[in-house]
């Protein structure tokens, strides 16, 4: 896959500029250096030619930028392109985005408008999207899906229920995202028996075991349903699932299409015309890799891009006083926290745990480094999520009680150990630099590790760092789900090693049940247990934020926090 | 032939631009030792509630983001900065003369051999190097120190080398031979005295590089850690802020750099007209 990837990266970096990027520059601009007839090469001439070019590719890359193109095309500038357009790639930001725009999913939730103006999801009301209508049996052990007519993808292949099948059966044998979903949370064991062809437009899914997720799940963006027809051309003996082929293109039934990726540079959405929710305001979508955020603001304040993602705190201050630029901020679903390793020394004493939480100064943490944007985290759910409940979080910043714990778990003197974050990444140095100083009140003196990221995930799966800090979100909206992913012991991604029989029964029993009431009281507990346990130093929720052109309208938000572009649109 | 080392400190009393270098010297010299008493702040305690303020009666050159005083990070980096340097430099310095000496008076399959390794270490790229030394040895102040020591080490040996294949066939050499001095002694009381004018001048000019290392070295993360007050790392994380307007936090280590560099090049500078037996260069 990975070769396939590099080929095509060749293939696509030398293809030509697009004549209508060309076609943007203003004429008054154009180098008028050529005078009379061709003089001898002096070194001056050649200064000159050379900073005439320059001024021309300058012109070149910034033109296709500006922000006066035609106001169906959006420029923005992200910190890296998708790593491969294909769903089943494990899920980062980029791809979470990608997904958003390119792949179609069968169920949806219903927007609503925030009191912000911004478009929410609601989660209390599930709608079709490929489906047009669907059932649930009684049990929760089936879903059947009645696919939406007239639905057509980008190459025009119209939707049946060949193409869920097949996608279904790609997602199964390629034992990545679809298989995850499909054997961690629905316990499905024999695909012949759960996926169902029942006519040509009916598919039907049967599970084991109840789920009170059965219907939620089909609304993850990673769960797309590709175009059989158009992928069939590009399956071959070695490549029976066109891995390859989707690595770089794009074969669903979304808003739109990829016509040009260039890993590292850039990838270009094309409009879907026949989108089935109709044709998207914006024809074009043109996202620059910009990995440094300086100049990502700096391109939009220069208006050379509509949108900038990720932007840091401070930046996002600056930026939001600039005439000419708007500031989205949500509330969003991001944890930011330091995780402990549980198993290890002094660590395995929940006082312990406990007194870290209570050293951190999170109000100074607040406005000197998310200058208001972040709220503490108050529980490991998110605070939009149904069953979030702050009730039990005790932990004010209280040195006294901190040392006092410190002192009952047998170290009065505090104790040396080690704290882990990325390299480049700002935010977490700034925060690791005020926990050293917050810590050493009680005596805990902790070295800093600057590690490269890989590193750094590296020691903390095979729990060799005592302490890292750690970022993430979970983009189904269920306590049940969220906390089965970062504090079942049974998970994989419990990188914290948290272990608490009480919390992994309610969770498994939470997975399976659909007593909605029930649940919702059992993870309320599991809330409870944890904060009290405190696994984590409980850092920010830093929300997200999105910085664009005042003229760029219709934000939205989702669960992975990617951009919807068919909602988008400018003045 | 040789000057003595006595005439060096009247040699420089009449150049100004060594002068400069000097006075630069001994103000490094002072915030090495006084640290403590010249510092306002701690030079590694958060205060959140200080960021990024701008330089004032309080903060004589501001606070950066983690609202640490910067005049008195870039006092005690002076001594972290300057302790790698020199350490890195004694070291290269006491391994790699003797084994140039060694290897240019000696011809041999083991010569060529060590001048191969040599060559190895050189045809990486410093940075490169450098990072992939750190990430294995582990990001401790005395492995940047180490790390430098590695890459100075050919350096040294080169030069001392090149003056030692010169000088072995002068009829010098042969005299003292031919008067039953041992090996050892040719090498190091004859050849050596006079192969060591290069290295001695090469010395103020690594410790400049040194420091231009550890500094490119904490800005790509390879260095020391945080909140470990070291010059090159303030200006790395400083720099982020300079699109905002925030220009003191880059700023002002990036001039301690600047002069530390400059004040070693400078005694570099006076050191090679000093040791250069056609007399005094004159600009």
């Amino acid at each position: 896959m990975i070769v396939s990837n590099e080929t095509h990266r060749l293939r696509l970096s030398v293809e030509p500029i697009r004549s209508e990027e060309v076609r943007v520059i203003p004429e008054t601009e154009t180098p008028r250096r050529g005078r009379g007839p061709v003089r001898a090469l002096t070194r001056r001439h050649l200064l000159r030619t050379a900073s005439a070019c320059a001024a021309i590719a300058l012109l070149w890359q910034g033109a296709p930028a500006s922000a006066q193109a035609a106001r169906d095309t959006l420029i923005v500038a992200g910190p890296r392109t998708p790593e491969s357009l294909d769903q089943e790639y494990p899920p980062t930001e980029a791809v979470h985005e990608l997904r958003r725009n390119v792949y179609e999913r069968l169920l949806a939730y219903d927007m609503q408008t925030g009191e912000d103006g911004v478009s929410y999801e609601d989660f209390s009301k599930i709608t079709g999207a490929l489906a047009e209508s669907w059932e649930v049996s009684p049990d929760f052990t089936s879903i059947t899906f009645h696919l939406r007519p007239g639905v057509v993808s980008a190459t025009g292949g119209a939707l049946d229920a060949d193409d869920v099948m097949w996608s279904f059966e790609r997602g199964w044998n390629l034992k990545s995202n679809f298989h995850w979903y499909m054997t961690q949370i629905l316990n499905i064991e024999d695909p012949a028996a759960a996926f169902q062809k029942i006519d040509d437009m009916t598919v039907k899914v049967t599970i084991p075991k109840p789920s009170p997720l059965l219907e939620k799940l089909w609304i993850n963006s990673d769960l797309g349903i590709l175009d059989a027809d158009a992928m069939k051309p590009h399956l071959t003996g070695e490549d029976p699932w066109g891995s390859r082929w989707l690595a770089t293109n794009s074969a669903s039934f979304g808003p739109y299409s990829v016509a040009k990726y260039t890993p590292g540079q850039e990838i270009v959405y094309e409009a879907n015309e026949k989108y089935y929710r109709g044709a998207p305001a914006l024809k074009k979508v043109i996202f620059r890799e910009m990995p440094t955020t300086a100049n990502r603001v700096a391109a939009l304040q220069a208006g050379a891009v509509d949108v900038a993602e990720y932007l840091s705190p401070r930046e996002l201050a600056m930026v939001e006083k600039m005439p000419g630029v708007s500031v989205h901020k949500v509330f969003g679903n991001y944890i930011h926290r330091v995780e402990m390793q549980n198993e290890m020394k002094p660590f395995d004493d929940p006082r312990v745990r406990q007194a870290l939480n209570y050293l951190v100064p999170r109000d100074e943490i607040a406005q000197a480094v998310y200058f208001g944007t972040a709220r503490p985290t108050k529980s490991p759910i998110s605070e939009i999520y149904p069953a979030f409940t702050d009730a039990y979080f005790p932990y004010a910043n209280d040195p006294e009680k901190a040392k006092a714990l410190l002192a009952e778990a047998g170290y009065p003197d505090g104790f040396k150990t080690e704290l882990g974050y990325r390299t480049g990444d700002q935010l977490e140095e700034e925060i690791a630099v005020i926990l050293k100083t917050a810590f050493a009140q009680a005596g805990v003196d902790v070295t800093l590790s600057k590690l490269p990221a890989s590193t750094l995930v590296e020691r903390y799966t095979q729990g060799e760092i005592p302490m890292y800090f750690f970022r993430d979100m979970a983009i189904v909206p269920d306590a049940a789900y969220v906390a089965n992913l970062w504090l079942n012991s049974d998970s994989l991604i419990d990188y914290s090693r948290f272990k608490s029989d009480e919390v992994d029964a309610l969770i498994d029993s939470a997975l399976t049940s659909t007593d909605e009431p029930k649940r919702i009281a059992d993870m309320q507990r599991v809330q409870q247990v944890v904060m009290e346990q405190a696994p984590w130093v409980f850092l920010f929720n830093p929300g997200y934020q999105l910085a664009t052109r005042a003229n760029v309208k219709g934000y939205s938000w989702y669960t992975p926090n990617g951009n919807a572009w068919f909602d988008f649109h400018k003045e | 032939m040789m000057k003595t080392l006595a005439d060096f400190p009247a040699f420089v009393l009449r150049r100004p631009a060594a002068l400069l270098g000097l006075a630069l010297l001994l103000v490094q010299a002072a915030a090495i030792l006084f640290a403590p008493l010249l510092a306002t702040h701690s030079p590694i305690e958060a205060n959140p509630l200080a960021s990024l303020q701008p330089p004032s009666a309080e903060h004589w050159l501001g606070t950066d983001v983690s609202g640490m005083d910067i005049y008195s990070r870039i006092i005690f980096a002076t001594r972290i900065n300057l302790l790698i340097s020199v350490i890195a430099v004694a070291v290269a310095f006491v391994i790699g003369v003797p084994v140039g000496l060694v290897v240019g008076y000696r011809r041999g399959w083991a010569s060529t051999l060590v001048m191969r390794i040599f060559d190895f270490i050189q045809s990486f790229p410093v940075f490169v190097l450098g990072m992939a030394l750190v990430s294995v040895m582990g990001q401790e102040i005395w492995n940047v120190a180490i790390v430098l020591a590695i890459l100075f080490t050919p350096i040294f040996a080169r030069l001392v080398r090149a003056e030692a294949l010169s000088l072995r066939d002068r009829p010098f050499i042969a005299a003292a031979r031919c008067s039953g001095a041992t090996d050892a002694a040719i090498m190091f009381r004859h050849i050596l005295p006079n192969a060591l004018g290069s290295s001695i001048v090469q010395v103020s000019i690594s410790i400049g590089m040194a420091i231009l290392l550890t500094a490119g070295l904490s800005f790509i993360g390879a260095g020391v850690r945080m909140p470990i007050p070291e010059w090159g790392l303030m200006v790395s994380t400083g720099s982020q802020q300079m699109i905002l307007g925030i220009w003191w936090v880059a700023l002002f280590p990036g001039l301690a750099i600047v002069f530390s560099v400059l004040s070693f090049a400078l005694m570099a500078d006076a050191a090679r007209d000093y040791l250069d037996p056609r007399g005094e260069r004159s600009r």
